[in-house]
């Protein structure tokens, strides 16, 4: 299996390791560090993980390579990978 | 005056020149030697940044590389694509520190330059089969019309990240942290041996 690293182009899939959803954002910092709904909204960010059937947006590294990390739209049935991007930019393709 | 310890080669203890492996007709078609002593000098920084490219353009004498994967050479002296970001310098040794300094005096207060000169082992296999050794140690496409003199790549070899470049036709060398040197020798060599491989003295 290939993956197209945005730099380095099709590389052999021992070259990556996978590094997780890409789809989760770190909660903004709260006016009240007490604030118990920071913790949940932690306890989520940190554990909780969807299990998707079909297009997952992925962060994955180039760790025996050029060690940087991207994204890819993988899907989690066929594992065709429809895109990979850089981290600032957005992913295309797929059918999201 | 500080005394200088020598430099003293991760393979010292293993290398043994001569010819080795299956005696082939028309005898050994792979030729290894370690690259030593080597200037390599470790270089981050932003190619956007007038201060850093000039920098290391004029140190170096070359223009660094943008485009993934290349290389760019003056004299003996090579500027190696690592990564977005990231580049390695290579020359024969021009003594301790000179080359950082070199680059550091360039580049003023931009980028991040490091002396790793005594951190890596550089092996060098050419010769009719050094293609077909590489093959088998890492998964990059190693075609003769792909993998041509002047790209660089890093990859794995026997799950040791490994730098491996193309200075020439059927040349290759292959660049590990030092204390995965002499297993990475003996892998090269463990594979060469189907095809009778000659080792000559460490040369730069
Ligand atoms: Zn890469």
């Amino acid at each position: 299996m290939l993956i197209k690293c945005p730099w380095c182009g099709d590389r052999a899939l021992q070259e990556f390791s996978y590094q997780g959803d890409a789809t989760v954002a770190r909660p903004p910092e709260p006016a009240d560090p007490a604030d118990a709904n920071w913790d949940d909204e932690w306890y989520q960010f940190v554990y909780l993980r969807d299990d998707p059937k079909g297009w997952h947006d992925e962060v994955w590294h180039h760790i025996q390579g050029c060690r940087k990390h991207f994204k890819a739209r993988r899907h989690t049935v066929t594992h065709v990978i429809a895109d990979t991007a850089p981290m600032s930019e957005e992913l295309k393709g797929g059918d999201k | 005056m500080v005394e200088m310890t020598e430099r003293v080669s991760a393979l010292a203890a293993i290398y043994e020149t001569g010819t080795f492996g299956n005696d082939v007709d028309g005898g050994p078609s792979v030729t290894l030697h370690e690259r030593r002593p080597l200037s390599i000098v470790h270089i981050a920084g932003n190619s956007d940044d007038q201060a850093f490219a000039g920098g290391v353009g004029k140190a170096c004498g070359c223009a660094l590389p943008i485009e993934p994967g290349t290389i760019a050479t003056a004299g003996e002296l090579s500027l190696i694509w690592l990564a977005p970001t990231r580049w390695l310098a290579v020359s024969p040794d021009q003594g301790p520190g000179i080359l950082e300094a070199a680059l550091r005096d360039a580049c003023g207060e931009s980028g991040a330059i490091i002396d790793v000169s005594h951190g890596r082992t550089v092996i060098r296999l050419s010769g009719a089969h050094a293609r077909m050794v590489m093959m088998k140690g890492a998964p990059l496409d190693f075609h003769k019309s792909s993998f041509t003199p002047g790209r660089a790549a890093q990859s794995a070899i026997s799950q040791c990240g490994t730098l491996i470049t193309c200075p020439a036709e059927d040349t290759f060398d292959v660049y590990v942290f030092r204390g995965f040197g002499q297993h990475m020798w003996e892998w090269l060599t463990d594979a060469a041996g189907e095809f009778g491989y000659k080792v000559e003295n460490p040369v730069s």
